[in-house]
């Protein structure tokens, strides 16, 4: 048997030589890994906006598209503590009025992604109300296979490739798996 | 001294044999050894060494080899094997159906190593997303791979041989040997549908899913070059097409180019080597890369080989035993019948190349002894019997010691007699179906 084994090895060394190596490497640059294989179920996303996101990318909406019976959960959050600072140095009306002025604009981009989202066939949620960004969806993250979030999120970017110091931490800390932006 | 020259030239060719056999050595290392020994004793002179290579064969392997390896560089495999994978959709049985089919008719056009060295790793990803034993797929791609290269005059390195030293056409191949390698592939389908088919079910929902994943491959991310990619597929389809009407080129050139001879024809070397010019010089690829990659050990595998046989030749020991061969065979049906066995039987257990390079002479031989047999049917025979003989052990062909040794680098278990139980069935009853098929034609 042994002698079998090796007198095969040894015919395959002599009549392919290092081909199969190259072979191997060609496949993997377009072959699934093990891991890729298994189908990913994916049912519910939460996808987080504020007044620093003013558009998403197509890509999103492709990837979002590539799973069967998925729910998007739009979340608008207004920060309390900012409407509250606001409030204790220039009043409440003052403070009421900045309130709005986000809440106007959360509602329209809401408005328009959502409708970007139904375009391609996605059930989409939304929701917009004042809060903590950090401490928020953390905790809603839970209830999520996916959370979705811009690198713009919580804070604005100096360039293209920097993150926010809002969406770095939710994506250290979050036990669900995110698609950066 | 008339006798001790023989018997040189037989111990020098059973030892080359054994050494190729058992390959410690590298076969052509092997051939070209045995080969330096018989010039140097003076057995094959220089004034006949050239005549004994067949230079058919070398060039027509030498040209096939720089098209397939321009047409691979391009990803032309790859993307079969995935449109492959994809057509199955998630049945497993279609898969071994699809891939045996199109193993196949690669097989038969192009070099069964290539074919089974491109399309075996896609097999094993294929079996894994459908959780189903590979065993049967690779079994059924190396059976494929030898009958599909029955079929065409370039399809198997005997083939070449014969077409090479006969002079006879790719048509004759196709028509004569193209049906019976469609019949016995069906049967061996058959065969492992009966023997495996009940354990590939998979139900509806799993289909899907398998479905899934594989549609999810994008064939397209397997072509490297598209251009190349086109390229390859219209130089290979001008070369298929070449060889259809190499024996008649004259006549059809004759038409629209009137000086050219009608009685023209083209050897299959001659096509491959246009093919190959063709290619080189349509796609631009640097030719030291491409040149670098012919498998020159094979080539001179293939010449220490004639060489050898050539030994043979020279001492008239191939004539003595041509002699002995027309004196107790009776007939043409009974020497098909000697031919196809004992090289079905003798290339299953040793290689058949070194058998084929013995046997051409032997039947050239047995046709200028003999006015009782016809050798024009004995070439089928040897085709038939030193093509399907490779289906009978682990290391008969070049496909089965390519397709089993990836087996064993990813892990799976299939050892010399599991492949001899089902090969040796195999070889048995395709040897018989084609041999029945050639008693009806001749």
């Amino acid at each position: 048997m042994e002698y079998f084994k090796s007198l095969i090895n040894r015919k395959f060394k002599d009549v392919v030589g290092s081909r199969y190596k190259d072979v191997l490497k060609d496949y993997r640059e377009f072959l699934l890994t093990e891991e890729e294989i298994v189908i990913f179920s994916l049912k519910k996303i939460l996808m987080p906006l504020d007044i620093f996101i003013s558009a998403v990318p197509g890509e999103l909406y492709d990837l979002l598209t590539a799973f069967d019976e998925v729910e998007v959960n739009l979340v608008y959050i207004t920060d309390s503590s900012v409407v509250s600072i606001i409030g204790d140095i220039l009043g409440e009306e003052a403070g009421n009025e900045y309130q709005a002025k986000k809440e106007e604009y959360g509602r329209n981009l809401l408005d328009k992604i959502s409708g970007e989202l139904e375009e391609r066939g996605l059930p989409v949620k939304c929701r917009l109300y004042s809060g903590h960004k950090w401490d928020d969806i953390e905790t809603m993250s839970e209830n999520y296979d996916l959370v979705a979030i811009s690198k713009s999120y919580g804070g604005g970017r100096g360039d293209e490739n920097e993150i926010s110091p809002v969406a770095q931490r939710l994506v250290q800390q979050m036990n669900v798996s995110t698609v950066l932006y | 001294m008339v006798l001790i020259e023989p018997l040189i030239a037989i111990v020098v060719f059973l030892i080359t044999y054994a050494l190729i056999v058992d390959e410690r050595i590298n076969r052509a290392v092997a051939a070209m050894a045995g080969a330096a020994v018989l010039v140097f004793l003076g057995i094959v002179p220089w004034e006949s060494l050239l005549e004994h290579i067949d230079f058919g064969t070398i060039f027509l392997l030498m040209g096939m080899m720089i098209i397939v390896n321009v047409a691979s560089n391009s990803g032309l495999f790859e993307y079969l094997a995935i449109r492959t994978a994809k057509a199955a959709g998630g049945s497993p049985i279609r898969v071994m159906i699809l891939f045996a089919l199109v193993t196949a008719v690669t097989s038969a056009f192009l070099d069964n190593v290539t074919t089974v060295l491109l399309m075996t790793p896609m097999l094993l990803y294929i079996a894994k997303v459908m959780d189903v034993n590979p065993v049967p797929f690779l079994l059924t791609e190396i059976l494929a791979s030898n009958v599909g290269g029955m079929g065409t005059l370039i399809g198997d390195p005997p083939n070449i041989m014969i077409a090479s030293a006969t002079g006879l056409s790719f048509n004759e191949f196709l028509f004569v040997m193209g049906p019976i390698a469609l019949v016995d592939l069906f049967v061996i389908i058959v065969i492992f549908y009966f023997i495996y088919g009940r354990k590939m079910k998979v139900d509806s929902a799993g289909k899907a899913a398998i479905k899934k994943t594989i549609d999810s491959i994008d064939e397209r991310a397997a072509i490297q070059d598209i251009v190349l990619f086109k390229k390859s597929i219209i130089a290979l389809l001008i070369v298929i097409l070449l060889f259809f009407v190499h024996s008649s080129i004259g006549a059809i050139l004759h038409t629209v180019l009137p000086f050219v001879d009608p009685a023209m024809t083209l050897e299959p070397a001659e096509v491959a080597l246009i093919g190959a010019a063709l290619i080189l010089f349509w796609s631009r690829k640097a030719p030291e890369v491409i040149f670098e990659k012919v498998e020159w050990t094979a080539l001179f595998f293939f010449g220490g080989l004639f060489v050898l046989v050539g030994g043979l030749v020279e001492t008239g020991v191939i004539s003595d035993l041509a002699l002995m061969m027309t004196s107790n065979l009776n007939g043409t049906h009974e020497a098909m019948f000697v031919i196809a066995w004992f090289s079905a039987i003798a290339s299953a257990i040793v290689d058949n190349i070194p058998l084929t390079a013995a046997l051409i002479p032997l039947i050239q031989d047995i046709g200028m002894n003999s006015t009782t047999i016809d050798t024009y049917p004995l070439w089928w025979a040897l085709s038939l019997g030193a093509c399907l003989g490779g289906n009978g052990t682990a290391i008969a062909a070049s496909a089965n010691v390519v397709v089993l040794g990836i087996a064993e680098r990813e892990g799976i278990k299939i050892t010399f007699f599991d492949f001899l139980k089902i090969g040796m069935f195999v070889l048995f009853v395709t040897v018989a179906i084609g041999l029945g098929i050639l008693y009806l034609m001749f």
